[in-house]
């Protein structure tokens, strides 16, 4: 009766799910199981006595001739797996695919007796399902990371260079072997910042920084990369993978989009101070034709004014003479109003050339309009017609007040020379409603409230040709020598600055009509400031001392008398170092007046001087037409005023008072 | 109980060791290339005899956790265990030393650990069969094993551990594929063991002493 | 005849092995040692040996190198380049140095072999 005792060698052998081959000293086959028959199908008795190379020609077996000879020599066990040589015995599946199988080679039985034993192990399934699961892993991944156009570098936890995708060879200049094993650090300009990426990887911080780095290409271009880095894990090895996206181009594209706005920028700026420039001139020298043309009236004027003051003196000092003191007062005022007006009429004139940045004021056309009448009318001579219609209820609207003057006597102008033969000057004003057709069919305009000045002749007319370019900078109908062709461009230009509109209606043979639309403002005038008459109000408290520097001497001579007439005490200088003797003394000084324009130290160099003693010195500092009136406002601080020439006495009285009291 | 005497080996066992350490080497450096299918130029410049803490300071604190080690354990008239270990980092590089650099890194990593086994297998074998072949005694080698982790793990895990046991360690140089690879190999023996070897050593350069004197040249 | 025989080996056990096995084959010939490429050249200036018996690991130098450079200072003898390292493309650099390779651990037919080889070669023999 069969035991389990009895189970025989051979049974165990063939039940093993394995091959097993036992060879003798001589490296023969003994033993051959029906594992072994199966898969190499050669059967036991084909396969005895015979050693594997013979069994088995053309089959590289140095792997497995080493075991086994290591195995009978040296009794040492050796493995020889599929994974590092993938093709060792040809053995096949049941279903006759390539069965991968691990070998073992161990000694058997105790010396002196040398045999060893060859076990086959199928690891066909194992390897099977690892290969498709590392593919598809591999594809996967592959798939990104070839493909990806950002470099992609994977390094140990020391910074050892162990993968690098195909962008990084490319872009970098280096093939695989030059990379892997290498410390990334070495591709890096910038390695403080390496260190940053790798560290902050490592220790797994959270934020996914971008990091900047400068890599050294092969040809030892740099190129610059923005860095993140992720932390993995293989079993307990740490892996970094560092995604490098190019920052070359975008940079570039940076470098150049800053380089193309700063040009542009000058660019601009310099284009539009040519333009600034271009209408500065053009208003320049448009105001200075119109000035060339009025002169010949204006002078005409100022003789006449003249005549007034010179007339009226002259009759005092008659009366005078004679011992008759009635009726002076009469020729007196006669003489102060003729000097009054030819201040106006300086004042005008000189603000009209001068070169004033636009300063918008809320104002009332009206009275503007009115206190040009008489000049307009010297403008357009005796053959032309020139009525005024102001409108009752003007709206009030916000514009340089020199600028519209300049634009009414420009169009004045205009109408003038379209009328050779005379004819008439129609200046209105109204207010207007601009609705929304209108503003829809011209460019540029809101619908809205605006004050509409009309300039309207009898003259010439235009073309509809001519009205289409009417308001063209440098067009003109004009011969040659007569005239720049500047103005309506210019009206033009103030309209649409002032927030407003302008618009030419004209037929040809019938005569002309320029609208100008200003916007409405909703607000108080700010009204010219009225010029006070003297009174004891302004006369001075007692002891106020008044330190007046002006170089000419008349003009100096003359406010020292009113100062002294109001009952100031007076000091003289008439420089800077003069004036900084007086100050840097005890003597007492309430207010130092002061021309701005001295030769040598100028008023406000004074000032500065002298504040240093006297910080709290009041200052009335006198501008002359030289000087910018808002340049030399912006000579201003605190404690300081300052006062046009020519000025009525009055007003110096005034202002005086006012600083002295404040 | 007697305590035994610290063993010492004298220079010329010292030499004796080394060389035989390097017979080994170069016996495998062959069935390496094997598996490796290129020149492979494997050294070992000398073995020294530490302590195993000494051992685990000379694979270095900054490596600790981060090595990786193939052993083999061995019995007979000597017994221990044989090592060869690499820091973590340089054993991807060994890998691929051995399967070439054309494979991805994830396949790199999956066969780190038969390469490790295979290579480990190779060289350990060779030098313990040197050993015990010069020694004309038997050992009964076990299969190789990869361990992941610190020094201290790899010589304080089996059998347990014993204040003399001694360490015989070295260098090891792998030049590969225009890689240099160097790792350690060490041999983890007890007192008994340890003086077995030194009397095996003994016998083998007596040996070796020529018997017939010849004249030398001066 | 007698020839002498230079030994170089950097391990003693190694060189005593060899000298063990040219004991056995040759005990009249003169023996000299070298434990490193530098005390060999010395060996070779002063004593001029006929026979050269290399260690192919050599630390710090390239045996084959280090055999060509024997070579080129002295045309007429005979190396052998000794190790156990039996790759193929180290015997063939070997012989392509023009030394011949022996196995290690040297068995006294090999060296015998060898030595019987280069007497031949001196007299005139088959190069």
């Amino acid at each position: 009766m069969p035991t389990d005792d009895d189970i025989s060698q051979k049974d165990v052998l063939n039940a093993i799910n394995g091959g097993l081959v036992v060879l003798d000293h001589n490296a023969r086959v003994i033993r051959w199981n029906s594992w072994m028959e199966f898969a190499s199908r050669i059967t036991e008795h084909e396969a005895r006595d015979r050693t594997l190379a013979d069994i088995f020609p053309g089959i590289a077996l140095t792997r497995l001739h080493f075991a086994v000879n290591a195995a009978l020599t040296s009794r040492t066990s050796t493995i020889v797996t599929h994974a590092i040589n993938p093709s060792l015995l040809p053995l096949l599946t049941r279903s006759k695919k390539p069965l991968l199988h691990d070998i073992t080679v161990t000694p058997v039985s105790d010396p002196p007796i040398r045999r060893c034993l060859v076990f086959v192990n199928d690891v066909t399934m194992a390897t099977r399902r690892e290969r498709f699961l590392r593919d598809r892993q591999n594809a996967r991944y592959d798939a990104v990371v070839a493909n990806a156009p950002d470099l992609i570098i994977t390094v140990d936890h020391e910074g050892l260079i162990q993968f690098a995708n195909s962008a990084a060879l490319s872009q970098l200049g280096f093939a695989s072997e030059d990379l892997v094993g290498t410390n990334a650090r070495e591709l890096f300009e910038t390695k403080h910042e390496w260190q940053l990426v790798l560290q902050g990887a490592l220790s797994n911080s959270p934020g996914g920084r971008r990091i900047d780095l400068i890599a050294r290409r092969r040809d030892g271009t740099a190129s610059h990369l923005e860095a993140t880095a992720s932390l993995w894990a293989s079993g307990t090895t740490n892996f970094v993978t560092v995604i490098l996206r190019d920052i070359n181009e975008r940079r570039a594209v940076d470098e150049a989009l800053r380089e193309l706005n700063q040009t542009l920028e000058q660019r601009v700026q310099d284009r539009t101070a040519q333009v600034m420039q271009m209408q500065e001139e053009l208003r320049q020298s448009q105001k200075m034709e119109a000035i060339g043309q009025l002169t010949g009236g204006i002078a005409h004027d100022f003789n006449n004014l003249l005549q007034g003051i010179t007339g009226g003196l002259d009759l005092v000092k008659k009366r005078v003479m004679q011992g008759r003191f009635n009726e002076l007062d009469r020729f007196i005022s006669g003489a102060m109003t003729s000097a009054s007006r030819a201040s106006a009429l300086t004042h005008r004139l000189l603000a009209f050339s001068r070169r004033q940045p636009l300063a918008p004021k809320a104002l009332d056309v009206n009275p503007l309009l009115g206190s040009m009448e008489e000049l307009l009318r010297r403008t357009l001579g005796e053959r032309i017609v020139f009525e005024l219609v102001i409108a009752g209820g003007l709206w009030l609207t916000k514009c340089d007040p020199n600028q519209l003057e300049n634009a009414v006597l420009n169009l004045a102008i205009n109408a003038r020379d379209a009328m050779p033969d005379g004819g008439t000057l129609t200046i209105e004003t109204a207010n207007a409603h601009l609705d929304r057709a209108y503003a829809a069919n011209h460019q540029d305009i809101e619908a809205g409230q605006y004050v509409c000045i009309s300039v309207t002749d009898s003259g010439s007319g235009m073309s509809p040709a001519t009205i289409a370019k009417a308001f063209e900078p440098f067009f003109t109908t004009k011969p040659l020598g007569r005239g720049t062709g500047l103005g309506l461009s210019m009206i033009y230009g103030f309209a649409k600055q002032s927030g407003g509109h302008a618009k030419i209606y004209s037929e040809l043979g019938k005569g002309t009509t320029v609208r100008m639309y200003l916007p409405r403002y909703r607000g108080e005038a700010e009204t010219e400031d009225l010029v006070p008459e003297l009174s004891d109000v302004y006369s001075a408290h007692t002891n106020e001392t008044v330190l007046v520097v002006e170089d000419e001497f008349v003009v100096r001579e003359l406010i020292v008398e009113v100062l002294k007439e109001l009952g100031y005490s007076t000091l003289e200088a008439e420089d800077g170092p003069a004036a900084l003797k007086i100050l840097d003394s005890k003597q007492r000084v309430d207010l130092l007046i002061s021309d701005i324009g001295l030769p040598g130290l100028n008023g406000r160099q004074i000032v500065d001087s002298a504040r240093e003693t006297r910080p709290a010195l009041k200052v009335l500092f006198m501008t002359g037409y030289a000087e910018n009136a808002a340049i030399a406002a912006g000579f201003l601080e605190p404690g300081m005023s300052m006062i046009t020439k020519p000025f009525a006495m009055e007003a110096l009285a005034t202002r005086i008072r006012e600083i002295l009291e404040n | 109980m007697t305590v035994p005497e610290r063993v010492v080996l004298s220079e010329m066992e010292l030499d004796a060791l080394t060389e035989l350490v390097n017979l080994g080497v170069s016996n495998a450096a062959a069935s390496m290339r094997e598996l490796v299918k290129e020149e492979i130029i494997l050294s070992v410049p000398k073995v020294t005899i530490v302590t195993r803490d000494e051992a685990i300071r000379n694979l270095g604190e900054r490596d600790a956790k981060r090595l990786v080690a193939v052993h083999q354990d061995f019995e007979g008239d000597i017994a221990g265990r044989a090592l060869l270990i690499f820091p973590e980092t340089k054993s991807l590089e060994l890998v691929r030393a051995i399967v070439g650099s054309d494979l991805s890194l994830e396949d790199i990593i999956e066969l780190e650990q038969e390469a490790l086994a295979e290579t480990g297998n190779i060289i350990l074998n060779a030098c313990l069969s040197t050993l015990a072949n010069n020694f004309k005694r038997t050992l009964k080698i076990s299969l190789p094993e990869v361990l992941h982790g610190a020094g201290s793990e790899f010589f304080y895990v089996k059998p347990p551990p014993q204040i003399d046991d001694t360490v015989l360690f070295s260098f090891i140089n792998f030049s590969v594929r225009e890689r240099n690879i160097t790792g350690y190999i060490a041999m983890l023996l007890d007192l008994p063991s340890f003086a077995t070897l030194k009397s095996l050593l003994a016998a083998l350069i007596e040996s070796t002493r020529s018997h017939t004197a010849a004249p030398d040249a001066d | 005849m007698t020839y002498k025989v230079l030994i170089v080996d950097d391990s003693k056990l190694a060189r005593m092995s060899v000298v063990k096995a040219l004991s056995a084959l040759h005990p009249d010939w003169p023996r000299l040692e070298a434990s490193n490429a530098d005390e060999a050249v010395l060996q070779m200036d002063r004593q001029q040996p006929d026979i050269v018996l290399l260690d192919f690991n050599m630390p710090g130098k390239d045996g084959l190198a280090f055999a060509a450079e024997l070579k080129q200072r002295s045309a007429r003898i005979s190396v052998a380049v000794i190790s156990a390292n039996r790759q193929v493309e180290v015997i063939q650099r070997a012989e392509a140095t023009g030394a011949t390779f022996l196995a290690k651990p040297l068995t006294e037919q090999a060296l015998a072999e060898f030595l019987d080889d280069a007497i031949k070669r001196k007299n005139g023999g088959a190069p």
